[in-house]
This record gives C-alpha cells, structure tokens and sequence, in this order.
C-alpha cells in the first residue's frame, strides 16, 4: 500500500521538524506549513491525506484553520496542542478534528494516531463488501453499498467516522456500549478513554439523524456508562 | 312628605280608637238585626194567622146562615102544596117563609121542566111561567136529593144579586122540580161591613165572599159583587178553588202589595179573603225593622263623627308632629302645607298647641346645637385635612366668629427661640398689634400667662373695672375691647399657646359659650400638634431618605425599579450611564423601553451574546431566578453586564413591583479571560519545549528508523535548545513566584554595572545574532546590587526590544549617572507600546494583544520579574514615550562610600 501525504502545520520549527523527519523517514510524502494560512494555500494546491496541525499558531490558529479546512473538505485532521483540558478537546472535535494528540507525545503515539486515522477512513469504504447492503430502523436508512444514509428519505452527509459510529450502533441497537468498546471499535485499540470523542460524535449524529437532538429518540445516553442505539 | 304607604292597626291612633268603638257597636248591630229577623218573623205570622181566624169566623157564620137557608128550603119541600106545586096553598107558605127571613127576598117554585110556577113577593116584576131549566143550580137538581146553594148571580125577578138555596122535590123517583129561595147577597155584604167595622178602619180590611165560581158575592164595596176574584188576585182564587186555606201577598197591577187571607166555607165550597194593604198589616214589624236600621245608622253616624274629630283633632297634629320630629333629627324637609298646618295648629290653646309649640322651641335650640357641632366637625376635619396649621388656626378663628359673634381673637404660641409669645393667628385685631404682640411667659399681669400657668381660661368682664387688667387697659382701650377670655391650648409637643376672644362691651361668657371655646382650642392644640410632629418627621423622613438616595446614587451597582406596570420608579447614577441617558429621562417610561436601549448595544458575536438576550428577556419576565450576562458595546469599550432580576414584595408579601441590579464586571471579565489566558500560555511555553524534546527523544530511540549521524547530531541539539529554553522559562516562574512571595534574596556585592550590561547583551545575542548598540558613560558609579538579578533585567528588556522591532532595525542600550541614580535604557524602533498600557505591560503575565506579540513565544513574565528585581535593588522601571519605538529605562540608586563602608563592615 502505498504512503498517504500529510500536511503538518506548525508554528514551532523544533516541532514541525520532528514531525516532518519522522513522517519522511516512514515513507510518508509530508508538506508543512507554519501558521493557518499557510496550511490552506497548501491543502487548496496539494491533494492532502492528512492534516496535522498545531492549534496555537499566530497568523490563525489551528481552530480557524479546521473550520475552514472543513467547509468543504472531509479529509482526517490530528490536532496537537499544549491544552489538555477536555474543553479545549471538545472544541476541536466539534469544529471538525478527527483526532487530538496532546503535548507532549512521543513518536510511538503520532504514528499510532495517524493510523487510526487513515484505518478508520479504510473501514468505512471496507463496509461496501458487507453482506446485507442495508440497514433501517425507523426513519434511518443506511445504504452500506452505496456509503450513504437517508433520514426521512433525506440524504444526510456523515463524515467517515460518524458514518461508521452510526452503523456500529445500529447494527448492536439495543444492546448498551461502553465508550470504552465504541472508541476502540471505531476508532482503533489504541483508544479507550477517550469519552469526550464520543461525545462530540453523538452530539453530531443526534444534530443530523435525530427529529429532536435535546430529547434523541434513537441515539440514548447511558450516563457515566456508555451508549445505545434504540432498537424501535 | 312622605306619606305612609300602608295603614297599620299599630301604627295608627285614628284606626285603634275605631277598632275598639266597632268592638262595641258591632255586637249590639248584629243583636238588634238578629232580633229584628225573628221577631219580625214572629209578627208576621201572628198578623196572618189573625188574619186567617177571623176569616174562620166569617166562613163558620156564614156557613150556619146558609145551613138555615137550606133547611127552611128542605122544609119547605116537603110542604104538600109545595110539593103538588098548587096555586093555592104555596102563596101563603112563601110568604110565611119569605117573612121569617129577612136575607131572602124571593121563594118561587119550578116545576120539573124548570118553569117558573109560583114565586113570592109576585110583584113588582113576575116571571111565572119562564124556563129556568139553562140555570146550573137546575142542572145540579136533577142529580140529586139534597139542598144545595146556587153561585151568585142577578135575580131576573127581582134584579138583585142573589144566591139561591135550592131544594130538588123528589117524589119515588119521579122529579118534580125544586123549590128555592133567593138569598140576599145585600145582606151577607152587609153583615161583613159590619165585620169591617168591629175593627179599626186605619186596618183596611177588606172581607169578601166568594163563590164556588169565584165570583164574589159578598163584599163590603158593593161595586165588587159579583167580579171575578181572580182579576184582583188570581192566586188567591187559584187556591181557593183548589180547596185550600192560608195566607198570601200578591202585588197588584198598580204595585200595591196586599195580604189575602183566605178560608173555605165547608158546605157550600165557597170562601171567605180578608185581604188588607200589607203595609197596613205589617206596620208593627216594619216599623220595628226600621227602628233597628235607625238605631245602628244612628251608632254608625256617632261613629264616624268621633273619628273624624279625633283625627282632625288630635291625630293630625300628632302625625305632623312626627314628621316635624323627624325633620328635626335631619329627615327630608317638610311641604310647606304641612308647616303652615303645623303652624295653625300650635296657636291652640289646647295641649297639642302646647306640644307643638315646645317641639317647635326645641328645633331652634338643636338647630343651634347641630351648627356648632357642625363647625366644630368642620373644623375638626380642617385639621385633619391639611398640614399647615396657619390655615387650620385661621378656619378656627372664622369659626369661633361665627358661631359666637366674637370679632376679634387670636391665637398665641410660644416661640421658643425668642421665649416670648407671639401671635400665631389673629382676626378682627389691628396688623400692627398682631405683629408686635409679644408676652412674656413670666409677664405678671397678663391674663393670657395666667391662664396657661392655671390650665383654665381666665375671663375679664370688663376691662374698665377689673383691678387686675390696670396695666393694660390702654391696649384695650386702642383696640377697642372692654372685656376678654384666654382659653389655654393643651400642648404636648408643641410649644404652649393660648385661644384669646374678645368683646367691645363688658360680657360674661357662660358656661356654653366657654365650653365651645375650648373645644375650639383644643382642635387649634391639634392643628398646631400636627403641624409640629409632622415637620419633624418630615425632617427625619427626608434627611433618611437623602441618605438613601445618596447610598443608591454611589452604587457601583445599576438599580432599575419598576412598577407593576412595567413603568421604571427609579434607577440610579449606574443605570443612567449604563444607558447614556439622564436620569429624569429613566424615570416614568416603560422598563421595556430602557431595556430595548441596553439590548440595541448587545455584541452578538461575542462568547455568549447571542444567548444573553433571550435570557435576559425571561430574567425580566420574571421567569428566570438566575442572573444573565449581557456583552456590550461603548464606543471602542466592550463591557460585560451582569443583570440579576428581584421581586419587591411588601410586608404582607404582596408583589409590589420588580427591579434588576446591573453589574459591571468587565474587570472581573478581563480577569478570568487572563488567568485562562494565562493557563493556555505557560502549558504552551512549558509544554512546546517539553513536546520537541520528548519527539526527539522517542525519535532517537525508536528502531525502525535508522538516522544519519548529522541528523541525530541536529536532533540532540534541538534538545539541548529546547532544554535551555524549558529551564529560563521555569527560572522565570520560579522568580516571579519569589518576588510575589516577598522571598526574594539579593547576594548584592558593590559593582559597576558595565560588565552586568556587557555579559547581558553578548547572552541574548548569543541566541539572536544581533548586533546592538552599547553606551556605557565613563566611570559609571558604584552600585550595590545583585549581579544576577540585574543582567536578567537588562536581558529581558533587550530580548524584548529585539523581539519586537524588524531586524533591521538597531537596539540600542546606554547607562549612565543622572543625580543619585544610575539609569539604564533600552531602545528600539519596533511597535512600541501603546501610552495607556505603559502600566499595565509591567503586569505580570500581560502580553499586548496584536498579532505580533502572538507570534512571538513567552509568558509575559519578563517585565513583571525586571520590575521585581529593580523595586527589589529600590529603583524604578519606566516606560519613556515614544513616537517610534519603545525606550524602556530603570534606575539603581548609588552608593555613597560611608554607606558602603557600612555595608561592607556588616
């Protein structure tokens, strides 16, 4: 299989370097960029398999940057940043952020996560060799061939990672997930304690699948526990 | 006047003394009419049945008359020559027969075919030889054997009216005609006005005989012998022909009512009618009833004539009275007939002109009663209804004016600056005397002192006379009164005062008159009482209120107190500067429009500002407890607002109306904006190093990769680098935690500060290789300062004029010896620092917000430690303006050498 392209942005030399000599020597292709708006003059010219981008960056920050990276590209982002709070997480994955890797890491963590990435991509055009082609419950349809869902005969458009969460919930409806099963189902075995991923997903999908998103008919909460789809 | 609309037993004299007359008169009416029907009844009958005997008597005589008649007659017929009806022997029979009775005037024979063969007296007319046979008694004779009487009619022979007594002469049975003779009917007649005449004519009976026929062959009026009864009174003959007895009244055609009384004679069928007017018959009982109707007429009469007297009399006046009674205790007025009624009626001399004229005496003295009640009312309510007892004392004295004539009085009150009395009110006195009227409370002759110290009003009946009022009898004189009373006021709270009344001619007032008067000056005791208490709270009130408006005023808290209209009360000096616009403007127009105001200025874009209107509507509705935070516009300011809503209730927790505090908390704000800013950058300036050495650490370790010697060699000095870097951050926090904490210590050794300036700059631009300019001024003097400490200041404020300004512009640093100081500066032509932030960069943790400043990496420490160390050596930092550049200088002071001395010796 041949080495996707990555784009790292970064504003610290000592870190983008690190990236960009780590990436290179696995055979990655690499551009970098060190602010916003480099990045996006980049990723309009090049085709980009990955962005990993830093968040407090002057000339726009990492935030604006996945906002407008995201306005019409679905490509995975990995978010580094200084911040650990969950908040500042939440933040990025709300705005579109795939993955969020928290300084500092080693090279063993950011090679992991730009594999999950790329593997979590894989899996959701993987699901076209699925044996039944559909799955419905309620008003939600999902095509697995086509790599489509329906809600009330209206296409939605899911990015990778919600189209394979929703399909993973719905074909255990009923049954009670634990995050830690969700995020190493979908997101790969490195993870597990991630929740506020979670979080920020089905928050997502209640926006685009649910009729009431404050009061979810499908996709329930089991609260310090985990997550169900309701089997209707 | 209202009249009553119903007449009750109870409340009504004239219907009272009419029930208990008709209590008498009734029973005797209803006994005299009880006996009036019965005992006329009983009259009545005794009338008729008198009637009815003497009737008897009459048909029992006239009955043994004819019995005679026929018995002469049968004797006759058995006369031989009767019987053989010879010429020769009858004349001298009949004539024996005809002479013995008087009552027959003819005797005649019929032969056995009716024809008249003999009769006597023969003369004067003869009907010998004429057929009788068509008369009924005939008829009758043919069928029998026995006497019989014939009905009245007129003889042919002798044209009288007569009724013969027939005797049929039977031989074997071989008719032979009748023998008869004609009865008179003259004489029965006459026999029956004999009747008449036994009684008493006033009785005018009327007796007649009547006929087996009906028709009436005997009656005292002869021009009736011989009528049919039943034209006069069918009943009666009706009656009698059907054989019966008794009594009736018929009315004739004339309408005369006539009483019959009717017997059969037995022999004969004929009767016998009395018949008399029935007002002659029934005179006794009619007049009796009459009586009675009389009698109870005559009670009725008297009845009435009482009633009317008594009501005219006595009731009336009572009841006008009643009215005049109620109109007196403040009814409706009377109608002008009733007074004048009322008027008439009490010049009687009787006792109800008596009562009328005492009621009419009492109304004046309660009319003059009521009016001063009234005006003491009046002016009770005077004092209640206004405050200002100038006023309130003027109505008093109007009053006392007018109820009792008084033209002059005044009222005087202790001024308690001066200690003198002074007129408070005054009327009817001449302007100057009101003015310069001054008593002193211990003044030995006046009346007025007096009165106040005694509590009681004191009189003078003539101020010409009265010993005591010697010494101011020209004051009276000159204001034209001869005598006086001082009624004093019953003060607590105020100031004692005294009610004055005069009058031009020597008087005594009695005990009304006094009595009033203190009733008025107690109501102006009240009035001024009032007036004192309310001034002095109002004092009170209104100093506490300034106090609270001040309080409110100085707020560093918005206040907006609305009604439940909605319509704001009051907001504060906050308020008015939150909304730009005056207070009077605030006051008085809806919440909502003010609100409006503040929400026009809402940042939408800010974090949360989107949301803080909706919130703030519900807050204002009332239907949020929680408080809400509204971002806001002021010119080039943003401004954070905190609004809190609340509820003003009462005492009985009533809602009374809501309000909303509004906080400034821009500074707060800022604060919490800054300590997250401030987070974010030291995890960035400690983590970003953290994160290079940690990458490149796991890179030189990890196996799959196998690095080129140069590339590893670049890799451990990125780490080195970045190590330096970690360990100057973590000094500097170190450092300012030290300077916060007060722990800093200085080892401070006495130097110049050239070799401190030099090794500074060659340090930074060991790193930025760039050259900047030194002026160092000769034989800087000694200082005593921390080595250390300072080449961090002069680094950090070099690194930072590098930073900050293009590369191709110089950095200059200079020193040199102004007075007691040495002053160090450090100049660059980069973006300098803005006039208003020259305090605040020298906080710690402050960093200019601009793009450049983001771009560069730190803490915002540097300055906040340089300022340290310098306050730490007791010099100052300071920030000179620029219009190119930042110049940034601080002073260490000199140490003179007696003081280094010392300092070294320690």
């Amino acid at each position: 299989m041949s080495k996707i392209t990555v784009l790292v942005v970064d504003d610290e030399k000592a870190l983008l370097d690190f990236v960009r000599h780590n990436l290179e020597g696995r055979g990655y292709k690499t551009f970098t960029a060190t602010n916003g708006l480099e990045a996006l003059a980049i990723f309009k010219q090049e085709v980009i398999d990955l962005v990993i981008l830093d968040v407090m960056m002057p000339d726009m920050n990492g935030l604006e940057t996945i906002r407008r990276i995201r306005e019409n590209s679905t490509v995975p982002i990995v978010v580094l940043s200084a911040l650990g709070e969950e908040n500042d997480k939440i933040q990025a994955l709300n705005l579109g952020a795939d993955d969020y890797l928290t300084k500092p890491f080693g090279v063993g963590e950011l090679l992991a996560r730009v594999e999950a990435v790329q593997r979590r991509a894989r899996w959701s055009s993987a699901s076209q060799v699925q044996d039944h082609s559909q799955l419905v419950h309620g008003e939600i349809m999902v095509d697995l061939t086509m790599h489509r869902v329906l809600v009330h005969g209206q296409l939605v458009e899911l990015t990778p990672t919600e189209f394979n969460l929703l399909v993973y919930l719905m074909e255990n409806s009923g049954r009670l997930l634990t995050h830690e099963a969700i995020l190493k189902s979908i997101w790969g075995p490195e993870y597990g304690r991630e929740a506020e991923y979670l979080r920020v997903y089905i928050g997502r999908l209640r926006q685009k699948i649910e009729n009431d998103p404050v009061n979810p008919q499908y996709l329930k909460t089991a609260h310090g526990y985990g997550y169900y789809f309701e089997s209707l | 006047m209202k009249k009553r609309s119903r007449l009750s037993i109870k409340s009504d004299l004239g219907l009272q003394i009419l029930a208990l007359y008709s209590l008498f008169i009734v029973p005797i009416v209803v006994v005299a009419l009880l006996f009036d029907n019965i005992a006329g009844k009983r009259l009545v009958q005794e009338i008729q049945s008198n009637d009815l005997a003497l009737a008897r008597a009459i048909a029992q005589e006239t009955d043994s008359a004819l019995s005679i008649s026929l018995f002469a007659v049968e004797q006759l017929s058995t006369q031989p020559a009767v019987i053989a009806a010879a010429p020769t022997g009858m004349p001298q029979i009949f004539e024996q027969a005809y002479n013995l009775r008087p009552d027959v005037n003819l005797v005649y024979r019929l032969d056995e075919n009716g024809t008249m063969v003999y009769h006597y007296p023969e003369s004067p007319g003869s009907t010998v030889g004429n057929d009788f046979s068509f008369r009924e008694y005939f008829q009758r004779a043919l069928e029998t054997r026995d006497p019989l009487v014939s009905l009245g009619r007129i003889s042919p022979t002798t044209n009288q009216p007569v009724a013969t007594a027939i005797m049929p002469i039977w031989e074997a049975d071989q008719f032979l005609g009748v023998v008869g003779t004609n009865l008179k009917l003259q004489s029965l007649s006459d026999t029956l006005a004999a009747i008449s005449t036994e009684y008493h004519p006033e009785e005018q009976f009327q007796i007649a005989i009547l006929d087996a026929g009906g028709n009436v062959i005997a009656s005292p009026n002869p021009a009736q012998i011989l009528t049919d009864f039943a034209t006069v009174a069918p009943g009666v003959a009706q009656a009698l022909l059907g054989g019966e007895d008794g009594s009736q009244v018929e009315v004739s055609e004339q309408g005369e009512e006539t009483l019959y009384s009717y017997v059969l004679v037995p022999g004969v069928g004929w009767g016998v009618v009395i018949a008399r007017p029935s007002s002659v018959a029934f005179a006794t009982p009619q007049n009796f009833h009459r009586g009675v109707l009389w009698m109870i007429a005559v009670f009725l009469g008297i009845g009435i004539f009482f009633w009317f007297a008594l009501s005219l009399r006595v009731i009336r006046p009572v009841e006008r009275l009643a009215d005049y009674s109620r109109f007196m205790g403040g009814g409706l007025p009377m109608e002008t007939g009733d007074v004048e009624l009322l008027d008439r009626f009490s010049t009687r001399p009787d006792q109800i002109g008596h009562l009328i004229r005492s009621f009419k005496r009492m109304e004046v003295a309660i009319k003059a009663r009521i009016e001063e009640l009234g005006t003491l009312l009046e002016t009770g309510a005077a004092v209640v209804s206004t405050l200002d007892s100038q006023v309130v004392l003027e109505r008093i004295l109007e009053q006392v004016e007018r109820l009792l004539g008084v033209k002059q009085s005044i009222i005087v009150a202790l001024d308690p600056e001066r200690d003198v009395f002074r007129a408070r009110a005054s009327r009817g006195m001449s302007e100057r005397y009101a003015r310069s009227l001054e008593i002193s409370p211990d003044e030995p002759t006046s009346v007025t002192m007096r009165a106040i110290r005694v509590g009681e009003p004191i009189q003078v009946r003539d101020t010409e006379s009265d010993p005591s009022f010697a010494a101011l009898r020209p004051r009276a004189r000159a204001e034209g009164y001869r005598s006086m009373v001082a009624i004093p006021l019953k003060t607590t709270h105020a100031p004692a005062s005294a009610l004055i009344v005069y009058s031009p001619t020597p008087q005594v007032f009695n005990a009304r008159e006094l009595n009033l008067l203190s009733n008025f000056a107690n109501q102006a005791a009240m009035a001024i009482e009032n007036a004192e208490l309310y001034a002095r709270s109002d004092t009170r009130l209104q100093e506490q209120t300034r106090r609270l408006v001040a309080l409110m005023q100085s707020l560093d808290l918005g206040l907006v107190l609305e009604d439940l209209d909605g319509k704001i009360l009051y907001a504060n000096r906050m308020v008015s500067e939150l909304s730009g616009q005056p207070m009077e403007e605030i006051i008085g127009q809806p919440a909502q429009n003010w609100w409006q105001q503040i929400t026009a200025r809402v940042v939408e874009k800010t974090e949360g500002g989107k949301e803080s209107e909706g919130k703030l509507e519900q807050l204002l509705a009332g239907t949020m407890q929680e408080s809400c935070i509204l971002p806001l516009q002021y010119a080039e300011n943003l401004c954070y607002v905190r609004v809190k809503g609340f509820t003003v209730y009462d005492e009985a927790r009533v809602e009374l109306g809501r309000g909303q505090i509004l906080q400034d908390i821009t500074n707060d704000y800022e604060l919490d904006r800054m300590k997250s800013s401030l987070v974010s950058t030291v995890s960035h300036e400690l983590r970003t190093p953290l994160a290079a050495i940690k990458g490149y650490v796991t890179t030189l370790l990890a196996d799959d990769v196998d690095w080129e010697v140069t590339r590893q060699q670049e890799f451990l000095s990125v780490i080195l680098r970045e190590t330096d870097r970690l360990t100057e951050t973590v000094n500097n926090l170190l450092d300012m935690s030290r300077i916060e904490a007060g722990s800093l210590t200085l080892s401070q050794t006495a130097c110049t500060l050239d070799d401190i300036i030099l090794s500074a700059v060659e340090h930074v631009n060991r790193y930025l290789g760039r050259q900047v300019e030194i002026e160092i001024a000769p034989d800087l003097p000694l200082v005593h300062v921390d080595a250390d400490c300072i080449e961090v200041v002069v680094r950090n404020l070099t690194e930072n004029a590098l930073k900050y300004s293009p590369d191709d512009q110089p950095v200059a640093v200079s020193a040199s010896q102004v007075g007691d100081w040495v002053i160090v500066a450090v100049e660059d032509r980069g973006i300098g620092i803005p006039p208003d932030k020259a305090e605040d960069i020298f906080e710690r943790f402050y960093r200019l917000e601009n793009g450049l400043t983001r771009r560069k990496p730190g803490v915002g420490l540097g300055l906040a430690i340089s300022r340290g160390f310098v306050q730490a050596h007791g010099g100052k930092i300071w920030i000179e303006p620029r219009s190119v550049g930042t110049r940034i200088l601080f002073s260490i002071p000199i140490v003179d050498v007696e003081q280094l001395e010392k300092i070294l010796h320690e």
